[in-house]
């Protein structure tokens, strides 16, 4: 009976997908001939998941609007160069992710400062404080990880939870991406048992 | 099985993405190794802390300042050029800054027949001035309509 549940479900959501991507690309149809209501359409649908991907890489609101409207505004020069326009939202988020490693790595940006973010508060307000400060800790130790690293733990937690779907999104390749994605939440595993470790260990 | 081989294969069993028979031995290596099953306890809760983040969301009009840049993009993109390519860059700043000295002496010369001696002086530095404000207000105003 569960089974055959879970599977009307998963069916319903790939339905559900299907009828997102062929809407995307009829709206990426609509953009190309020069209809701004195409475009329009577009943003609507991606900008909150593209956004929350910059908030979390960037962890400062300002610059993850910045990021966003960058990333959109270079995916609306170059709409003629997407191959497959039912990704167009996966596709966003490559820009964006690129963005964003690009302004970590710039010797320019801009000290992080920790803020007092939704993403540090525990999920459950009822935890008890010893997990409560596990949580937060374990959120804000994901800014102190490489980049690359950092982008891995924020798509694959941000989209589904699916090796594949995180690793197209900011465009590396499956098996890279779930070796950074192993590295990152070795480090942060190693953080909890023993802070002074995580910052001195070398995964293999 | 070895710890380091168990750890990583940990990971992929916190992720729903073993095979069942890989999933046994990880179990019964985790039987005998108190060191690997303090470790899935770490990497459970920073699964844990990590999943159950609440979603960021961003400033109710940031779609809307979105679409806006685009069109803009687009009617700048659709409007001719003011000057033929060919003329952009140095070609446009010679002829720019010949036509801005033809300009300050010929205006001086009007000034000075056409007016009283005593406001010559003051006007004459002026004409040239507010003639190239114009000409960069022009300039602005085409870009940015």
């Amino acid at each position: 009976m569960i089974a055959a549940l879970a599977r009307a479900a998963s069916f319903a959501m790939l339905a559900v997908a299907g009828r997102d991507a062929g809407d995307d690309a009829a709206f990426v149809a609509r953009a190309r001939q020069g209809d701004p209501s195409g475009f329009d359409e577009i943003v609507h649908r991606h900008h909150k998941r593209v956004y929350a991907l910059a908030y979390r890489m960037l962890r400062h609101p300002q610059d993850a609007e910045d990021v966003t409207q960058e990333a959109f505004l270079n995916a609306y020069r170059r709409l003629d160069q997407l191959r497959e326009a039912e990704s167009v939202g996966a596709w966003v988020c490559r820009i964006a992710s690129n963005l964003c490693l690009e302004r970590l790595r710039s010797p320019r940006h801009r000290a992080e400062v920790p803020l007092p973010s939704p993403d540090l508060a525990p999920a459950d307000p009822a935890a008890d404080g010893e997990t409560a400060e596990t949580v937060a800790r374990v959120r804000a130790a994901v800014a102190e990880l490489p980049p690359k690293y950092r982008l891995a733990v924020v798509a694959y937690y941000l989209h589904g939870h699916s090796y594949d779907e995180a690793a197209r999104l900011i465009g590396v390749n499956p098996r890279t991406f779930k070796t950074h994605l192993y590295r990152a939440r070795q480090r942060l595993a190693s953080l909890l048992e023993d802070p002074t470790r995580a910052s001195e260990e070398e995964a293999p | 099985m070895k710890c380091r081989r168990a750890e990583t294969i940990l990971q992929a069993l916190l992720d729903g993405a073993l095979p069942p028979n890989e999933a046994a031995r990880v179990r019964d290596h985790l039987a005998a190794c108190a060191p690997c099953r303090a470790r899935v306890d770490s990497l459970l809760l920073v699964h844990e802390a990590l999943s159950t983040q609440p979603e960021p969301e961003p400033s109710p009009d940031l779609a809307t300042a979105i679409m806006a840049r685009a069109r803009a993009e687009r009617r700048l993109a659709r409007r001719p050029p003011l000057v033929p390519v060919w003329l952009e860059g140095w070609t446009l700043g010679s002829v720019g800054l010949g036509l801005a000295a033809c300009g300050l002496v010929i205006s001086r010369h009007l000034v000075a027949a056409a007016l009283p001696e005593e406001l010559t002086a003051q006007l004459a530095g002026l004409l040239p001035v507010a003639l190239v404000s114009a000409f960069g207000l022009f300039g602005l105003w085409y870009y940015q309509a």
